[in-house]
């Protein structure tokens, strides 16, 4: 039998109507528990971005004494190079230290000016080519001659990471019961359409009417709600306050650019689409659970 | 047409609401269900919709075993089953062309039929000129026309019809009673639960009478009860 598509769109604008607050409510909780749960994941899929971004550039540097000489320090670079782990070695001198100094610190020229261009030692920045690998450096060359101090980006950027980590753990279950109340009230409202109507559902059953005839407005009526939740949701995500909260700029990294992290639009637009799936799937939750006592009519 | 098996229903808490029933009701006739109230008429006839299975027993509805139906059948069931209801059951924000039109509608009738077929049969009930008014704008017996012409514009095999004429007037009622008939002889199988004596001994079609959920008589062209036989 065919289900008419005019009537099902009839009657789930009639029943949305007669219900309006408490479908505002619904539409209301899956907008605010979908925004919760994507702000979790719009944070991670930052994070872990740049995550991947920093971890790819960090470098482990390698700090001279001044009074390596230049055969130890050949001997050095010669070393770091056949390493199977390290990927690019290249030496600073104290020249370039100070530009790069100059540079970071441009805006406070007391610094500067109280630094002379000899006091920075030079370094051999070491890429890696797995970056976790950083330990390796260290065992090797703690306590070499000549090897003044060896630094490490990458514990900096992990520090950072657990910080925003426990954040993100917090929303995520903050989201899910918000979800679970999205869909009971969804079920909710949808059971209040089925009583307001069971007259005429009783009719329609005696006639004849397949349970999938009955049930499909209802479904509508729930996967409308959970739609209009979804597209609300990302409209929150959209307003400038939450993008602004969403990306945070990180410390200054002792030899890098500053560290900082960005939700931009093409994120919120891709998991935008997936928020809005999400809504139409607890309408579809929620009609069924609405609908599982009517079942077995 | 209905032929029921030694059915027992059994409600819970060991309510008995009938007992080895056995009846077999033949295509085209027409049957007065009688009894006092619990004797088991309405369970009789919800069995007969499966809007509940017995305790034990067959029941056979147009050829099918009705208690062993899957629950996705019972659609195809009901529509060879009109109902009629002592309280019309019409949907009051519907005009009496779309509570008729509605029967059609949910299963599935293409809008051309049912232009078709809705004036047909209100015409049949004597109500073609009633068309646009709403339930509330007509007198009871008329609210019981629209529901017999809901009952009937699919042309089911088989009419139920729980107390018709429970909440109408003598006169009205003979009205009502004559519909059914009318719709009787068109060869549709008709099976009416009712108090109503006068009716039942005016007719003079055929009686089941049930007490206690025992069939204590099945008579052609009976009577309302035994009172009336002496």
């Amino acid at each position: 039998m065919a289900i008419k598509i005019d009537y099902a769109v009839q009657e789930s604008v009639t029943n949305i109507r007669r219900n309006m607050f408490i479908t505002i409510a619904a539409i209301l909780v899956v907008g605010v528990s979908l925004f919760l749960g994507g702000s979790a994941l719009l944070l991670q899929h930052a994070t872990a971005r740049a995550s991947d971004q920093w971890t790819s550039q960090v470098e482990v540097a390698v700090f001279l004494s001044s009074d390596i000489s230049p055969d130890e320090r050949d001997q050095l670079q010669k070393d770091l190079l056949s390493m199977p782990e390290v990927s690019r070695v290249t030496y600073e001198s104290k020249a370039a230290a100070y530009d790069r100094f100059r540079r970071l610190f441009a805006n406070q020229p007391d610094i500067v000016n109280n630094t002379s261009p000899d006091a920075l030692p030079e370094s051999f920045r070491v890429k890696l080519k797995d970056p976790h690998q950083f330990g390796v450096i260290r065992d090797r060359l703690d306590g070499r001659p000549g090897v003044y101090q060896i630094r490490d980006e990458t514990q900096t950027v992990h520090e950072l990471f657990r910080a925003t980590e426990t954040q993100r753990k917090v929303s995520l279950v903050n989201a899910i019961v918000v979800f679970i109340a999205a869909i009971l009230l969804i079920a909710t409202t949808i059971r209040m359409a089925i009583y307001s109507r069971r007259k005429e559902i009783g009719i329609m059953k005696l006639v004849g009417a397949t349970n999938w005839f009955v049930r499909i407005p209802f479904m509508m009526e729930g996967i409308v709600q959970g739609l209009i939740g979804g597209v609300l949701a990302v409209g929150m995500l959209l307003l400038p306050p939450s993008r602004s909260l969403l990306s945070s700029t990180g410390p200054q990294l002792a030899f890098s650019q500053s560290f900082r992290f960005q939700v931009t639009y093409g994120d919120i637009l891709l998991y935008g689409t997936f928020l809005i799936a999400a809504g139409i799937l607890f309408g579809v939750l929620g009609s069924l659970f609405g609908l599982r006592k009517f079942l077995d009519v | 047409m209905i032929r029921t098996v030694n059915i027992t229903k059994i409600y819970r808490g060991n309510v008995v609401a009938l007992r080895d029933v056995s009846i077999d009701i033949l295509k085209g006739e027409f049957v007065f269900l009688v009894g006092p109230s619990g004797s088991g008429k309405s369970t009789m006839m919800r069995l007969i919709l499966r809007e509940d299975s017995p305790t034990s027993g067959e029941i056979y509805v147009a050829g099918k075993n009705v208690a062993q139906l899957a629950s996705w059948k019972i659609p195809a069931l009901r529509r060879n089953i009109g109902c009629v209801f002592q309280d019309f059951k019409l949907l009051p924000n519907k005009t009496v062309f779309e509570n008729v039109a509605f029967a059609l509608e949910v299963i599935g009738v293409s809008r051309g039929v049912i232009k078709k077929q809705v004036p047909e049969v209100l015409d049949l009930v004597g109500l073609g000129d009633k068309s646009p008014h709403l339930p509330d704008e007509l007198s009871g017996g008329e609210q019981q026309r629209v529901s017999i012409a809901r009952a009937f514009v699919n042309r089911p095999q088989i009419l139920i019809a729980d107390e018709p004429t429970g909440n109408l007037d003598p006169t009205t009622s003979i009205e009502i009673m004559k519909l059914l008939d009318l719709i009787n002889r068109r060869g549709t199988t008709v099976l009416m639960a009712t108090h109503d004596h006068a009716i039942v001994d005016a007719m003079r079609r055929r009686v089941i009478e049930l007490d206690k959920g025992i069939v204590v008589r099945d008579q052609e062209r009976g009577v309302y009860g035994y009172g009336a036989q002496v």
